[in-house]
């Protein structure tokens, strides 16, 4: 029940959409979100779903569609469509299969009110399992004092945690299951 | 503030008896301390020096500007401990110590507010509203006037250092960030990130000198020791501007990491930049504008600055003070600091209160 409630909490969000500015703009107190969750199955075949970046559709329950300009390559864009309308639209900033480790930009966050995000995929060993972190930097959507309530820090904390607990929650149950 | 800089430098890490005079061996037995205390922290000498350090100073010690705990780390870098942890008003960000005084100035962006603290007792003296989002700060080498960047009503606004009153604000570019005061006192030049320029400052008549376009969204702001050098590093455009300061044009521009934040200068020529995104400091040599070398530090590196021989960057991510040698540039120490650490400005303190 909590799954589909952070992601109903995610989709609505996409109606603050509008209200992103340009992503140059920004408070000066900065935000972060770490989540981590074990899964089991080995880092490789994690690895093989977190670290194609065009595949995020296959795993995140909000990601309606989504589709990449170069692969996993250091510069390559990929368009999310959020289910229930939306999008928004990320770049490889650093990609390192060796250490299963990819950096994310969005350069539109539409679909949630932070700006300036950016974020982290890491995957590591766990026992016989494996480990993912997903972290991610941020400011708030208001880039002025005294943010109304939608577009805070806390808004911000809360919808980017939403976003990536419920992913990290529909990967697992995708990669336990056999 | 420069000398007591050098000063310090050479000695190693000074120690002060603050409080028991009878203890006139420390100083001696940490001076040496000071420069081995990494290879060798079982050595006898040391462990004196520690177990005593109720009564003895050391110095370096490291202000940390901890935005998401709302409070100021002191370390003590010699034994690698947070020797403090200062409260502060909402989302402390930037910091300036005053070396010749030991007083540390620290703004809160969300508090609206300019705290000043004594480096020694680590009492807070004074917290003075401002207004605004109080970010940039820099206090200049006489210890008379602070200067705040406020980063929502662009303006520079000048505190008197004693009472931390406002005395004048003065009107400047959109979103203003970094500050730095030359060496001399004469200027002070202000990134001005929205327009992407430099601002130069008389500090005496509080007049613009000039504007010195450089590379997108600059943001931190470091000077050489001898205040013909600046440099503004540029955070949409992944790269440094390196500023000629009597021609006031940059002469040269290096690219660098991702989301490049702060710089540092060392007393040899080289100038280090923390790299946010890339988790990394370049090392960029002054004569031949390029890129000596990349190392990797704790995610999210802010706040750099350098002191007796070692640079100390502020992870934001990983919650901690880097501590480096700056010949070999490995890590030698990581200092847990508190939540969301920035550490913006110059926040290591070398000389002892009063010395000369």
């Amino acid at each position: 029940m909590r799954l589909t409630q952070a992601i109903v909490g995610m989709t609505t969000l996409t109606l603050f959409s509008f209200l992103s500015p340009l992503a140059e703009a920004h408070g000066p107190t900065r935000q972060k979100v770490t989540e981590e969750i074990t899964i089991n199955a080995s880092p490789d075949a994690v690895w093989k779903v977190v670290g194609d970046f065009a595949g995020i559709a296959n795993w995140h329950p909000a990601v309606e569609k989504s589709e990449a300009t170069k692969g996993n390559e250091v510069g390559s864009v990929r368009t999310l469509a959020i289910k229930g309308g939306g999008k928004m639209v990320e770049e490889i900033e650093g990609y390192d299969a060796e250490n299963k480790v990819i950096k994310i930009r969005a350069l539109d966050g539409g679909a949630v009110p932070a700006t300036n995000f950016s974020m982290m995929m890491a995957v590591t060993a766990e026992g016989s399992g494996s480990k993912i972190t997903w972290r991610g930097a941020f400011y708030r959507a208001y880039t002025n004092n005294d943010p109304p309530p939608d577009q805070n820090d806390e808004a911000a904390v809360k919808a980017v945690t939403g976003v990536f607990k419920t992913g990290l929650e529909n990967l697992k149950a995708k990669l336990e299951k056999k | 503030m420069q000398n007591a800089r050098a000063l310090g430098g050479m000695l190693g890490i000074l120690v002060c008896l603050a409080v028991q005079a009878e203890q006139t061996d420390l100083p001696i037995v940490s001076t040496l301390a000071g420069e081995s205390a990494i290879t060798s922290e079982s050595a006898l000498p040391i462990k004196k020096v520690q177990s005593a350090s109720q009564h003895v100073m050391n110095l370096p010690r490291a202000f940390v500007t901890n935005q998401g705990s709302h409070d100021l780390s002191v370390m003590d870098i010699d034994s690698g401990k947070e020797i403090g942890r200062i409260p502060l008003p909402e989302s402390p960000a930037g910091v300036a110590v005053d070396q010749k005084l030991g007083m540390v100035f620290v703004t809160s962006p969300d508090g609206r507010a300019v705290t000043k603290m004594d480096a020694q007792s680590l009492k807070v003296i004074t917290t003075q509203e401002v207004g605004g989002g109080p970010v940039g700060i820099a206090v200049d080498s006489a210890g008379q006037r602070v200067y705040v960047s406020d980063w929502y009503n662009n303006q520079l606004i000048v505190l008197d250092a004693k009472n931390v009153e406002v005395l004048k604000r003065v009107a400047v570019g959109h979103v203003p960030a970094g500050i730095v005061i030359s060496p001399d006192g004469e200027r002070l030049y202000l990134a001005e990130r929205d327009d992407n320029q430099v601002a130069v400052i008389n500090t005496r008549s509080l007049e613009r000198i000039a504007s010195i376009p450089v590379g997108q969204h600059p943001f931190g702001l470091a000077i050489n020791a001898s205040g013909e050098m600046l440099v503004a590093v540029n955070v949409q455009t992944n790269d440094v501007s390196l500023i000629d300061t009597i021609s006031l044009h940059e002469k040269a521009k290096v690219s660098v990491g991702i989301s490049p934040y702060c710089a540092v200068f060392s007393d040899d020529g080289r100038v280090f930049v923390t790299n946010q995104h890339s988790d990394s400091v370049s090392v960029i040599d002054i004569a031949s504008s390029k890129v000596i070398k990349t190392f990797m530090v704790g995610a999210f590196p802010e706040g750099i600055d350098i002191d007796h021989g070692k640079l100390f960057v502020v992870s934001w991510m990983e919650e901690e003070l880097d501590v480096i040698d700056l010949q070999t540039l490995k890590i030698i120490r990581r200092i847990p600091a508190g939540k969301n650490s920035r550490g913006f400005g110059r926040f290591m303190w070398s000389a002892m209160p009063h010395s000369n």
